[in-house]
């Protein structure tokens, strides 16, 4: 299981390679992007010490819960360009469903609790990603 | 007492990546931050108009994450530290 955090560009080629395991019948891998919604760039920060305890938690989590033969999470933070890659999770299951319920439920995780912020970088300045209906 | 709080991202530009306060003692979690937000412009990113902890706000004590409903019931003790984190956007 790999879990860590990253400032370099994250190849997610050799995760899926590494979760080939002879009792795995299926390898699901979400890749998280820069997307182009208006912007030049992303730059993600980072509460280390407490993001990379959660991912290690949520990765534990998920190989009981769904009975994974293997996890790997790789989160980047820093300044991304368009199209980088911010998030690798590879999951090896032995059924699809299991990997693909798993995989769904980490990065929802990560969603949701995980101290990690985007800003947005643009031509206009920057901006954080704050959710304005979550201030009622 | 001397009270240390440190904010990220969003909250950190509004209110410095970390602050001491000085607060009485038998002071909550909930008083330090309202002592944090002040009242200034960006007071209202951290309390609503009661001086209720916004609900989106996590706050980390002692490595424990604490709902903004329980910080009322947390008395601090000299040279604590507590964390902000705003609503997180990763993935």
């Amino acid at each position: 299981m790999v879990i860590a955090i990253t400032r370099d560009p994250i190849d997610p080629y050799p995760f899926i390679e590494s979760a080939k395991k002879k009792e795995s019948g299926g390898i699901v891998t979400f890749i998280g992007t820069v997307r182009d919604d208006g912007i030049d760039a992303l730059d993600l920060e980072v509460c280390e010490e407490v993001a990379l305890a959660d991912l290690k938690t949520i990765g534990a989590r998920a190989v009981s819960e769904y009975n994974l033969n293997s996890v790997d999470i790789v989160h980047r933070v820093g300044r991304m360009n368009l199209t980088e890659v911010i998030v690798v999770i590879v999951v090896g299951a032995s059924h699809r469903q299991e990997g693909f319920a798993a995989c769904a439920w980490i990065l929802e995780e990560i969603k949701t609790y995980v101290p990690i912020w985007k800003k947005d970088i643009s031509q206009d300045g920057e901006s954080w990603h704050f959710s304005e209906e979550k201030k009622n | 007492m001397k009270i240390t709080l440190r904010c990220y991202a969003r909250f950190r530009d509004a209110f410095g990546e970390e602050q001491e306060k000085e607060i009485p003692e038998g002071s909550s979690i909930r008083d330090a931050v309202i002592a944090l937000a002040g009242s200034g412009p960006d007071a209202d990113l951290l309390i609503d108009a009661e001086k209720n902890i916004r609900s989106y706000v996590m706050v980390m004590y002692k490595d424990t994450r604490i709902s903004p409903i329980d910080a009322d019931t947390i008395t601090l003790s000299d040279n604590d530290v507590i964390i902000l984190f705003p609503p997180v956007s990763g993935g």
